[in-house]
């Protein structure tokens, strides 16, 4: 009897430790007794023992608990599970079924950066710029990453990126006006993927595809491209249903993650 | 604080700390425990998922739940998220490991990590915490704190066994805007460290982790210039919102916070 006694007083300590998994703002005693179904004097003691262990920390206020720096030794926490993991076997798969350069691209601030990429043999169609920054409204891979933002972001992006022009290497008018990029945005979205041929830059052609949370927006965005003699709009149509095939379990993982927030003034 | 529940709370961190997964008779002597006492533990713990039997043996590591707890600390981090898209970004312009680490007390702690694709890429746990003049990420972060806060440090890390702070190499850290590894290798690389700095201190630093800087500085001073840029960024966002790079233990005294 004893000893089943004290393995339950073992086990209520455990449970108001576990009680704070997955929560986000520190807890107060009566709410963890709601939840567990304990008195708060119990609670109370447990937290009292876990505080003592340095599992529980009161928080800023005082008032409520959270959880202490004795967990930073716990867990052995592997690095994260980025987009950039998921996605690489994906790039993988595409690059070998069209034999394209394939990139993956994120918003990093008011950027699209690239941050893999898998070139294909032989001519190709774009320079390698991996890691560098190209601004949310310059150019048709960035504003397919801007389109997938929610409008306010997007408005707020727009306000801080002002002066909108800004010289490049090919003309770009679509980036030049708030007007402009908003309808480029609307022909963006109405659309599940995009196939775009720059007309100033006549030799190449891309299919780039969003990989959107739950709630459409961005995760990233894959670009696959190449010189038109290999890789001309025909031949991308005639693909696109085996890259979609392919993209098909990214696109359902990354729905389960919220994609990151939106920072335009950053 | 002898209760059967502290004895299950020292069992685990005794399990998370251990090099090797330990067995029932390892935990009980180690803590001076009775074997049964220990087996009692381990079995409300595994109950909870706090430990679990390592590859059905019957040696224990931390179970699923310990880590969903260590992530849900880390989690609470705001500046983790704001900056892991610079991390990629640096791993992806380096080609090498980055990883933030905060300053929380006396200590860094690395929150967040994005593994390079270079040939040998290094994948470090999150959460592992060093005295500020232990390596690179602290001394960086070290450097860019003020002199009254060096001679606190210096009194703490004398009482805790932590190397001291030297006045000469953080000086040379702020004059350069970064720290060092230590020089590894034929052509002597090393891993870099920035500081993160708000309005009136370094909360932070950012790190390539794997030795990717000439030391002296020379053929790679073009990449410098970039990754600092990037650093920039980051940080010009913590001096426009200084809270958001706060820890959740910013209340508490730094000099009572033991790793």
């Amino acid at each position: 009897m004893v000893l089943a006694y004290r393995n339950q007083a073992t086990s209520r300590v455990l449970a108001v430790l576990t009680a704070f998994s997955g929560r986000n703002e520190a807890r107060g005693v009566s709410e963890i007794a709601r939840q567990l179904g304990m008195n708060k004097n119990m609670v109370h003691r447990a937290l009292t023992t876990l505080a003592a262990h340095g599992y529980i920390a009161r928080d800023g206020s005082g008032e409520r608990y959270q959880l202490g720096l004795r967990l930073l030794a716990l867990g052995g926490v592997a690095s994260e599970s980025d987009i950039v993991t998921l996605a690489r076997p994906t790039l993988e798969q595409l690059q070998a079924l069209t034999g394209e350069s394939v990139y993956l691209s994120i918003i990093v601030g008011r950027n699209r950066v690239t941050v893999d990429e898998i070139l294909a043999l032989g001519p190709r169609v774009l320079r390698s710029n991996r890691g560098y920054p190209v601004p949310l409204h310059c150019t048709k891979m960035s504003r397919l990453l801007l389109a997938h933002l929610r409008d306010s972001e997007i408005r707020r992006y727009l306000k801080a990126a002002q002066p909108l022009a800004r010289r490049s290497r090919f003309p770009d008018p679509a980036s030049e006006t708030a007007d402009a990029v908003w309808e480029d945005i609307y022909a963006i979205r109405a659309t599940p993927y995009l196939l775009w041929r720059n007309p100033y830059l006549a030799r190449a052609a891309y299919a780039i595809f969003p990989i959107r949370d739950e709630q459409g927006r961005p995760h990233a965005i894959i670009t696959v491209g190449g010189p038109l003699e290999r890789f001309d709009l025909p031949r991308i149509e005639a693909l696109a249903p085996a890259m979609r095939a392919i993209l098909e379990p990214l696109e359902r993982e990354a729905r389960l993650i919220p994609a990151p927030p939106f920072r335009a003034e950053g | 604080m002898s209760s059967s529940a502290s004895r299950a709370l020292r069992i685990l961190e005794f399990v998370a700390a251990a090099d090797e997964p330990p067995g029932v008779t390892a935990i009980a002597r180690a803590l001076s425990l009775s074997p049964a006492t220990v087996f009692r533990a381990l079995d409300a713990l595994s109950r909870a998922d706090l430990v679990a039997r390592y590859q059905a043996s019957s040696r224990y590591v931390p179970g699923p739940a310990a880590e969903r707890l260590s992530r849900t600390l880390i989690a609470h981090f705001p500046m983790r998220e704001i900056a892991l898209p610079y991390l990629r970004q640096l791993a992806s312009v380096s080609g090498d490991t980055t990883s933030l680490h905060v300053r929380i007390g006396w200590y860094a702690v690395r929150i967040a990590s994005v593994t390079g694709d270079a040939q040998v890429t290094y994948a470090p746990p999150l959460g592992g915490a060093a005295a500020l003049g232990e390596n690179y990420a602290g001394r960086a972060i070290l450097a860019f704190l003020d002199a009254a806060e060096w001679a606190r440090y210096d009194d703490w890390a004398a009482k805790h066994e932590a190397p001291r702070a030297d006045e000469r190499d953080l000086r040379a850290i702020r004059d350069e805007g970064f720290a060092l590894g230590e020089p590894q290798g034929a052509d002597g690389r090393a891993a870099v460290a920035f500081p993160i700095r708000t309005r009136d201190t370094a909360a932070a630093a950012l790190t390539i982790d794997t030795p990717a800087l000439h030391v002296p500085p020379h053929a790679g001073a073009y990449a410098l210039k970039d990754w600092r840029e990037i650093v920039s960024e980051l940080e010009s966002i913590g001096q426009s919102q200084p809270s958001l790079f706060e820890t959740p233990f910013a209340h508490l005294d730094p000099d009572s916070i033991v790793l």
